[in-house]
């Protein structure tokens, strides 16, 4: 955990040095992001999709096709259950209404590749992005008013697709962009075997300097 | 150096923002909601092999540890649930002098906890919530001596337990075999006494004599 995070920090120093050289290609990116859980997240944890979720990443274009970004966000999620009988270990049994919580803020590097390259004047442009890094996690789980938070930082990555809708003048390469993510986080606990993922996500991207 | 705070600044304010946009699972509760009932029993034993019972006419009040006997309109209210759930389930109520095969205590359970909270965080960025410039010193800043805060807790709880009175002279103890637990907001009340009763019975589909 320690190590990943000292990785991190040597990762996002030399993107900075490297941004310092070449503002130009710093481009930032906010956004909105629906986030709906998948296996046995969904099924063991909490069914209902999030729509508590953004996004932001800072990114160096390399060169006209390749950009590597410094990628986080948040995505909160919560489900009440109606009140329900639990067995416990023995013959303890509870009656509660249970609410699960989970909050996961990715702290990624995202590589993304724009085939049609950023000179490109098509009014569509396809781009597919990779990232990985760690998920900070906090579960939360409420038998009634009783419960509480774990935090947790495990390995997570994501597979992305999406489009760029430019607008504005070229030069700025200001874009609408609009995709879809599949994200994985490598996750266990009580009944969770997986934090696995899909997100939509509308945001827009612009040059910094 | 600038450009580090610039970063540390975004990084605290998009925590703030984040933890602002998520829901408080507790707040989100009717005081119905935030309870949980609990109960628990010794496996071994066959609970219709029992008839009758007999329940003690005043609740236990254990307070931090020190116990007193005390019965208000609340504590009727649980006593006669517990009453009408028993007669409902097929056992016979009767005086404790007719040696009763069941004997049921309820109890008030208060614990007090205690805690520290820190004033530092707050402090810190003070001036930032409250320019000094409004009260006609800009530029200055505060001073506050507080580091912190004790503060304490009291949460009550409701208890029922079943006394296994047939074969306390055979086992020389008095065996608790069944015990019921509510613990959560707004218990002590009397009209809802007889629902919240109800809610460990009827988990304890066992307990019968019939």
């Amino acid at each position: 955990m320690k190590k990943n995070i000292a990785v991190f920090m040597t990762l996002l120093v030399c993107m900075l040095t490297l941004s310092a050289s070449a503002q130009q290609k710093l481009k930032m990116e906010l956004g909105y992001n629906v986030g709906t859980p998948l296996g046995s997240f969904k099924n063991d944890f909490i069914s209902k999709t999030s729509y508590r979720g953004g996004y932001g990443e800072i990114s160096y274009a390399f060169n006209p096709k390749f950009s590597l970004g410094l990628h986080s966000g948040f995505q909160s999620y919560y489900q009440k259950y109606d009140r329900q009988v639990y067995k416990l270990q023995g013959n303890e049994t509870v009656s509660a209404v249970v609410s699960n919580t989970m909050e996961i803020v990715p702290v990624m590097l995202r590589g993304t590749f724009s085939p049609l390259g950023a000179s490109a004047t098509a009014k569509v442009q396809p781009y597919v992005s990779a990232a990985a890094g760690v998920s900070l996690i906090n579960y939360g789980q409420y038998l009634g008013e009783f419960g509480g938070t774990e935090a947790s930082g495990p390995f997570s990555a994501q597979a992305g697709a999406g489009i760029k809708i430019p607008f504005g003048n070229q030069y700025n390469q200001t874009a609408f962009k609009i995709g879809a993510t599949y994200n994985f986080t490598n996750y266990k606990r009580n009944d969770i075997s997986n934090l696995n993922t899909v997100g939509f996500n509308a945001g827009v991207v612009f040059a910094l300097k | 150096m600038k450009s580090k705070n610039v970063l540390w600044l975004t990084i605290l304010a998009l925590g703030a923002m984040f933890s602002g946009c998520t829901k408080d699972p507790v707040a989100n509760l009717t005081a119905e909601e935030s309870r949980i009932y609990i109960t628990d029993h010794d496996s071994t034993v066959n609970f219709s092999t029992f008839k009758t019972f007999s329940i003690s006419d005043s609740v236990a009040v254990i307070n931090d540890g020190r116990a007193s006997k005390e019965i208000t309109a609340t504590d009727r209210a649980f006593i006669d649930a517990v009453k009408s759930e028993m007669q409902a389930k097929g056992f016979t109520l009767v005086n404790k002098s007719a040696n009763p095969d069941l004997g049921i205590n309820v109890s008030r359970i208060y614990n007090t906890s205690t805690g520290i909270v820190s004033y530092r965080n707050y402090y810190d960025m003070y001036g930032g919530y409250y320019d000094p410039y409004y009260w006609g010193y800009g530029g200055y800043g505060y001073y506050s001596p507080y580091s912190y805060a004790t503060y304490s807790i009291r949460e009550g709880a409701l208890s029922i337990d079943m006394l296994n009175l047939k074969n306390a002279a055979a086992s020389n103890r008095i065996n608790v075999i069944w015990t019921g637990l509510i613990r959560g907001s707004g218990i002590f009340n009397s009209s809802t006494a007889a629902d919240q009763v109800k809610m460990l019975f009827n988990q304890s589909a066992y307990l019968k004599n019939q």
